[in-house]
Parts: structure tokens; sequence; C-alpha cells
């Protein structure tokens, strides 16, 4: 008994150290539900969370805003110029769907139907270690959300949800390193293998006789089960040939900035 | 209920990294105040609190953020727990004890950290995590250290000292 209160501290560090062991183990599968303590804990903190977040990206905004000013004129102009681009490519492209139908209707073509159900959600909080990899959102499973379900924004993919607990749940976003999907380029109908970057970009490995280019749209395929099919991801920015490698490696810039995500929305 | 007082102060803070701190900051660099704290609390109040503290602000962090428990409730309880026996001999008035002891406390934190993740066999690259600590990282936390340990050092004497040796 005096050995056990001489070294009390040592054996409550070390069964401390083991039961924490035991945890990471237990869960390092990862999880669909969290427990009630869990649950309660988030259920506090999530209303501070929620008004800090959006006040200080408010301030945030209205900061680069004002740095922004100087610069406002010129942007304006050269959006202006692309407008006018963009216009005359819309009309082609009008041209260009009427004709699609006329021969979708020919070819007796079956679309995948696109029309969603969405959850809309705000962001409440960042992990503040890893950044934007992983990050928490105001719906539970008692909004109808549900583990590996894919979060969007009108630009593109976001990421998929992580756990879900009552009333918040964690979304992993694309460019987590622990995240990994199946995408394909639009032109060339290459298969991609994406897998998030430290730098907050899209790491790529495809075949290496694929023909994807620098400012090529890369979608999801649907295939790996968990995003959906057809959803934007981002453009190709840069295609490296690996030495020794049989594998090209692509850098993709996502299509959403996810620094300045607010609001999501969850795909039902 | 000291222990509870100083918790708090920690979960504050995890909240304003998480929420604040994330669009307020200084080229994606800000002050890590949960560690800084902890840190200090350490050399502070010594063994026998300091990884009590570790272990709850850490398990508060893996809840809020971490898609497995117990990262942060380990590497903050080894953290505060070798700190604290490190600072143990050390002049606690003097602003040299949680300066010197700052660093080692960011390598042993993160050293915990990314051994747990590398063991689980999740894919960081050791290069670019140890870029994050750049000169920014150290000026900023540093000056923040030095504005804080006063405070803290201030605010334990007053309430949480006083009341253990009243009660």
């Amino acid at each position: 008994m005096q050995w056990f209160n001489k070294h009390r501290l040592t054996i409550t560090i070390i069964s401390m150290v083991l039961f924490l062991l035991f945890c990471i183990g237990a869960t390092s599968g990862g999880r669909d539900n969290t427990t009630m303590p869990e649950g309660a804990i988030r259920v506090v903190t999530s209303p501070v969370e929620r008004v800090l977040y959006s006040t200080s990206q408010y301030i945030r905004n209205l900061y680069d805003f004002i740095v922004s000013l100087p610069s406002l004129k010129a942007r304006n102009e050269q959006l202006e110029k692309e407008l006018k681009e963009n216009q005359v490519k819309l009309a082609d492209y009008d041209m260009k769907v009427v004709e699609n139908n006329e021969l979708h209707e020919i070819l007796d073509f079956t679309t995948d139907n696109n029309d969603y159900e969405y959850i809309p959600s705000s962001v409440i909080s960042i992990d503040p270690y890893k950044g934007f990899s992983v990050f928490v959102i105001d719906k539970g499973s008692s909004d109808g959300v549900k583990k590996n379900m894919t979060v969007v924004l009108s630009e593109g993919l976001v990421g998929r949800v992580l756990e879900v607990s009552t009333g918040t749940s964690k979304v992993l976003s694309i460019i987590d390193t622990s995240s990994m999907f199946n995408g394909v380029s639009v032109k060339s109908k290459d298969y991609i293998r994406v897998t998030g970057d430290e730098n907050n970009r899209l790491k790529g490995y495809a075949d290496f006789e694929a023909l994807i280019n620098p400012g090529d749209i890369v979608v999801t395929s649907g295939m790996t089960g968990i995003f959906r099919k057809n959803i934007v991801v981002g453009i190709v920015k840069e295609v490296l040939t690996q030495e020794g490698k049989l594998e090209k490696l692509i850098i993709i810039e996502p299509s959403v900035d996810l620094s300045k995500v607010n609001k999501v929305l969850i795909i039902k | 209920m000291s222990i509870l007082k100083l918790s708090l102060i920690l979960l504050i803070e995890l909240v304003l990294q998480s929420t604040v701190f994330q669009f307020l900051n200084f080229h994606g660099i800000y002050p890590d105040l949960v560690l800084i704290t902890l840190i200090c609390y350490s050399i502070i109040l010594g063994k026998q609190y300091s990884y009590k503290l570790g272990v709850i602000i850490g398990l508060l962090f893996d809840i809020m953020f971490g898609n497995i428990i117990g990262i942060y409730a380990l590497s903050f309880l080894v953290t505060a727990y070798l700190i604290s026996v490190i600072s143990s001999n050390m002049f606690k008035e003097s602003l040299l004890a949680p300066i010197s002891v700052f660093p080692i406390g960011v390598i042993i934190n993160h050293s915990v950290i990314y051994l747990i993740t590398y063991l689980l066999r999740i894919n960081i690259s050791l290069i670019e995590y140890i870029t994050q600590f750049n000169i920014i990282y150290w000026v900023v936390n540093i000056i923040t250290m030095l504005i804080a340990y006063p405070l803290i050092l201030k605010f334990i004497k007053r309430y949480i000292l006083k009341s253990h040796t009243r009660s």
C-alpha cells in the first residue's frame, strides 16, 4: 500500500496513457455515430462557435473588401471583357444544347438524374491544427444527415460527412490527405485517383497513357460509391510525369475555395 | 473546482482558435493559445495538476475536431507532464522559464501527434509537417507566450493558489 501511495502519480499516468491508447485503437477505424457525452459537449459549444465563426468571417471579408478597393476598377474592366467573350460562347452553347437534345431524342438516350435533394447547413468551426481538412457543420442526425453523405457547394465538391452526432457533424474535406476518391477527366474520360495535399490543393494520379492537359475539368466518377457522379472537383493545373513511376501526377486546383466556405449543401 | 476554472479557460481558447483565429490571423499563422496556456499551467502548477488539464483539454479537442478519440489527449498529457517535470527546478517568476521550455513543449506535442498518426498509417509528409513551424510561427507564439505567462501567473496566484491555501 505504501508502495502504491509513493508511486500513485506514475501509476495514474501510465494507466491514463494505456486507456488513451485503447481509445485511439478503438476509434481509429472511424465511427458512424458519436456517444451521448460527446453529443452533449458539441450541443453546448456549437451555438457559441456558430456566432463567433460568422462574425469573424464577416470581419475578414470586410477587411478583404477594403484592401481590394483600389484594384476593383481594373478587375471590373477585366470581368466585363470576359463577360463579353462568354456571351458569345453562350450563344454557341445554346445552339449546341438544342442540337444535343435533338440527338438524344433520336438515340433514345437516358440521362442520369441530377436532381438531388439537399440539406443546407452552415460551418461552425474548423480544426485549429489541420485547417480546412476537417470542419464541423450545424446539422446532425436529427436533420437526417448520415455518414458518408456528399457535401457540395454550387461550385463543386467539398467533402463527405465523417461522423454524425445529434446536432452537429464533422466533414472531411477533399483536401485532407486521408481523403481519396475516384475522379474522371471530362475531356479525355481518363480516371484519376484524387487525394488531398498539404498545400490546400488536390493531387491526382492517372495512367501513364492518359491524355490529360492543364485546364481540363475533373468531375467525380461515382465509382468508389461514396461520392455521387458528375460533381465538379476542380481544374487541372499541372501534369507531371514522375521518373521511375508508372503514373502521372496531376495537380488539381479545387473549384471550391475552401478557405472561404461558410454555407454548404449535403446531398440526401 | 480550480481544475474546472482552468479547463474552462482552455476551452474558451480552443473555441476561439477554431473560429475567430481562422479568419483573423497573420498569413495563416496564429498563436497556438491552447498549447501556450497548457505549457504555462505546467510550469506554474507542477506535475500533480498539469497532466489532468492536458487530458481534459485534449479530450475536448478530440471530441470537437478529431475523428480519432485520444490523439490530442495523449499528446497534451505527455506534453504537460514532461514540461512540468523539466521545469520543476526553474524559477517561476522569471520569463526565462516559459521561453526556454516552450520550444521543447512544441516539439514534444507535435512529435507525439506525428508519431501516433504515423503509426495509424495516416499519410502525412514529414517535411510538410515541419514546414508549418516557420519563423513567423515561433515569433508569433513566443510573443504571445511573453504576454500570456505573467497574466496566467497572476490569475493562478490570485484565484487558484489562494483558494487552495484557504481550504
